[in-house]
Formats: structure tokens, C-alpha cells, sequence
């Protein structure tokens, strides 16, 4: 296990983000290195952030690419994140393919889990029907940004999976009580 | 403005140190009880090469620092030290702190070639009495010290003597001041102050705490990264406190030089500061 740098051990250009506690495994083991941590929770927090696409569009996007890559910290902490932005238990479990996609009747929410679904996986080629069939729902900047989206929560997939990062005992808690443990 | 000139200029307004810290290594023959670093001879290397060592003084000059300070561990546990030596001071005046315990005569054969360098030893010695000495900083300690000085002297090396207080009496200063100006040493090169609250020092419940305000920043290079003061990169439990780590980075230099200037920036005049508590390494 990678030990995690808490806010007494914070490195002193870091600490801003160990204000208000411990930030959560992310950035309590970039917190190694400082200089990474600086650059990349920026990044992290303005991609999967607030922005002009709405909070449930882009749980949508980070809790379907996370069951994708199998990744049990990302899944169950999105879970929660993905609740709290009003999806329902059915479209949770949806996304985490516990249920159909169709529980989802928003067109233009299916288009972009379809979008999601090509994107994330890989490593067939994304064909123009399917840059067509997303674009028909989100501007050119909406698809720019939730393609940066998945791929951002690809590499965070990666290296919570990889280090396995532990889910934060506040969220087991909710999980539980909802029987939504991944 | 240029990184150079940034680093010149925030010297120039003391507010950076103009010298730069290498933590050559960490392991040490001696196991002192206030040791920031935990250093003893089992302990982890984590050594710089003979080269990254090289490259950071070269560096060093480029970007406007004024000196060099090695550290550890101790420096003399390393082979190639006085190889480092013989290339770093013809580059930038070079100081060593030592515990002053493993000066041979092939060594000191070897350090008299630095003679007409801008070289100097800071050798630790906490008493006049050897036993109180001894039981802070290990057997023998005392008796190789007293005798390696006056050889380093008559070499024509300059040395200094860097007494820790812990818990001497102001009469034990008296006598280890009186001591160590008998030993050859001029006043003006026995440095007395306090040890940081850190590293093993925190276990024995010795020295002073020292925030953030009161560490004048002097870049500092080990292998595990780039540190805000040569007080910073120390260990409990043989863990890095990483509270005052700036980077990983080391080289290039300018990533950690830039990170320093930029967070210092940020404090906007909160650093540094003068403490009656602390003094710095040299």
C-alpha cells in the first residue's frame, strides 16, 4: 500500500489543499510529489469539476467509464457523487451494468453513454457515425469536454485500481445502507 | 525576470540563502542522540552519486547561488568525497559539515590539496567534558575530534566547531568556548545553538520547535528530493517528513529553485524571520 501523506506531512505547496482536512487517497498519495500534485489537481478538479455541463451529465460519464475499467474505488465512490447529483438508485446500477441502459429514456443521455461506452473501451477505432451520433445531442464544446472527461477518469481508473486506493469509510457507510457496495 | 535573477536578487535582499545544500548521504558511523536524520550506520544510504552531486553544483553557479554546503549522514562515509571536493570548490566556496571522526592520515593526505581552496570543515563538538559529549554523540567521539583539529588546522584548513545545546549549563558553554579557542579554533568560528525539534530529536524530546517562519529558506538537495532548508529533509521512524519537501525533482535545479521562489513569493514577506532560537547550519 502507498502510505498516505496526511495534513500534518503535507509538503508545504501542498498544503492548501489539506486546509480543510484530508483531501481523499487521490490527492493524499500525489501528495509524494508536490510538484505533480500542484499541476494535476487543478486539472483533475477543473475536467471533472464544475464547468458548464451539468453535475448529473458528468456523473454519468465518470461512473459509467469507472465500471468500464472495473475500477471498485472509482465505482463506489461515484456511486455516491452520482446520487448525490440526482441519479436514481435504477440509473446507478444501470451505469455499473447491474441494469439495462434503458433505464436511462433520455435520448440524449444514451447517446452519451454510447459515446462513453466507444471511448472508454477502446481499442477499436471510433468510427465518424459515432462522432455523428454524439454530436447530434452536444455542441462541439460539450463533446470536446466530455471526451477529456473520460479520458481523465480512464487514467484515474487506472491509478486508483492500480494502488488500490481505499473507499473512504464516510462513503461505505452510504453504500451500504443502500445495498449499492460495488 | 530570469530564474538567475530572481535567485540574485532575493539573495541580495537576504531573503534567500545563498548557499545551496547537498545531503550527500545519510548513513553515519556515529548515532548521535539529537540526530535530525536518524543517521547511524545501519541506516539507509540514500546517497547522491559522485555526478548528481557534480551536476547540482554546476547548476548551482548557473543559476546564482554562492556556495556550497554539504550534510548528511556524514559526508566523509562516502569514497569519492574528496573527489567531490577537489571538483567542487574549484567551482563554488564548498563547507562540510563532519562529526570529525574519520580523519586518517590518507585522508587528511588527500584534504590537504584544498588548503588554497575556499574549503572549510564544521566539526561537531557539544563539551569540554567527554563523557557528557560522548553520551550525546557516541564512544570515542570526543577523544578523535580533539585529535583530528589540530591536524586540520596545520594543514591550513580552516575549521569551525558547532557546539548543540541540549541541556549545558551557561558555565559548560563558558568551558567549551575556553576549549575550543585551545584547540586553535578562532571564536568567530565556534558556532553554538539549538537543535530543531526534528528527526530523532523529537523521540528525545530535545531542541526547539521550528515553523516554518523561523527556517530561512536554503535550498536543499538529497536523493529523495528538494527541501525548503537543510532542516527539512529529516526522518522519525524511518519515515521522511515530508512537511517541508518542495519537489522530487532535483534536477534540473531550476524546477525546485523556481517552486522555492514561487511558494516564497506567495508568503508575501512572512519569510523569513529572525528567531532567537535558531541559527542556521554554518
Amino acid at each position: 500500500m502507498i502510505t498516505m501523506i496526511t495534513q500534518e506531512n503535507a509538503p508545504l505547496t501542498v498544503r492548501k489543499y489539506f486546509a480543510a482536512g484530508n483531501p481523499g487517497p487521490i490527492a493524499q498519495t500525489l501528495a509524494h510529489t508536490p510538484e505533480t500534485l500542484n499541476v494535476s489537481l487543478p486539472f483533475i478538479g477543473q475536467v471533472l469539476g464544475a464547468s458548464s455541463i451539468s453535475f448529473r451529465i458528468k456523473e454519468i460519464v465518470i461512473l459509467r467509464t469507472s465500471y468500464l475499467l472495473a475500477c471498485k474505488y472509482c465505482v463506489n465512490t461515484h456511486t455516491v457523487v452520482a446520487l448525490k447529483a440526482g441519479l436514481s438508485d435504477d440509473e446507478v446500477q444501470a451505469l455499473r451494468g447491474e441494469n439495462p441502459v434503458s433505464a436511462f429514456s433520455d435520448e440524449k443521455e444514451q447517446a452519451l453513454i454510447q459515446w462513453t461506452d466507444v471511448v472508454a473501451l477502446g481499442p477499436q477505432p471510433i468510427l465518424d457515425s459515432h462522432r455523428s451520433q454524439v454530436l447530434a445531442h452536444f455542441s462541439e464544446p460539450e463533446v470536446v469536454e466530455l471526451t477529456l472527461l473520460i479520458g481523465a477518469t480512464v487514467m484515474l481508473n487506472r491509478y486508483a485500481s492500480a494502488l488500490n486506493l481505499p473507499v473512504s469509510g464516510a462513503h461505505q457507510e452510504i453504500l451500504s445502507a443502500k445495498g449499492l457496495v460495488y | 525576470m530570469s530564474l538567475p535573477s530572481r535567485i540574485t536578487y532575493a539573495i541580495d535582499q537576504g531573503k534567500l540563502s545563498g548557499r545551496l545544500w547537498l545531503y550527500s548521504n545519510y548513513h553515519c558511523n556515529l548515532a548521535c542522540r539529537y540526530c535530525l536524520t536518524e543517521s547511524a550506520p545501519s541506516s539507509p544510504k540514500r546517497q547522491l552519486s559522485l555526478d548528481s552531486m557534480m551536476d547540482v553544483v554546476h547548476q548551482a553557479r548557473e543559476l546564482g547561488f554562492r556556495a556550497i554546503g554539504v550534510t548528511g549522514g556524514e559526508p566523509f562515509m562516502l569514497p569519492y568525497i574528496e573527489e567531490f571536493l577537489l571538483q567542487a570548490t574549484q567551482i563554488l566556496p564548498v563547507t562540510v559539515l563532519t562529526n570529525g571522526t574519520l580523519f586518517h592520515q590518507r585522508r587528511l593526505d588527500k584534504l590537504s590539496l584544498l588548503k588554497e581552496h575556499d574549503f572549510r570543515l564544521q566539526i561537531s563538538l557539544d563539551s569540554h567534558n567527554p563523557v557528557f559529549n560522548d553520551t550525546m554523540r557516541g564512544p570515542n567521539n570526543f577523544a578523535r575530534v580533539v585529535e583530528a583539529i589540530p591536524k586540520l588546522l596545520a594543514l591550513g584548513i580552516r575549521v569551525r566547531v558547532a557546539t548543540t545545546l541540549t541541556n549545558q549549563s551557561e558555565s559548560e558553554i563558558h568551558d567549551v568556548q575556553h576549549f575550543v579557542k585551545k584547540l586553535g579554533v578562532p571564536e568567530e568560528d565556534h558556532l553554538i545553538r539549538k537543535t530543531v525539534q526534528r528527526g530523532r530529536a523529537v523521540t528525545e524530546e530535545l531542541g526547539v520547535k521550528a515553523p516554518l517562519e523561523h527556517l530561512v529558506p536554503e535550498l536543499t538537495i538529497t536523493a529523495e528530493g528538494a527541501f525548503w532548508s537543510p532542516f527539512s529533509p529529516t526522518y522519525i521512524d524511518g519515515r521522511l517528513q515530508s512537511d517541508l519537501l518542495l519537489s522530487r525533482t532535483i534536477a534540473p535545479l531550476s524546477v525546485a529553485s523556481k517552486i522555492l521562489l514561487d511558494f516564497m513569493q506567495s508568503l508575501e514577506g512572512v519569510v523569513p524571520q529572525d528567531s532567537d532560537e535558531l541559527e542556521g547550519f554554518v
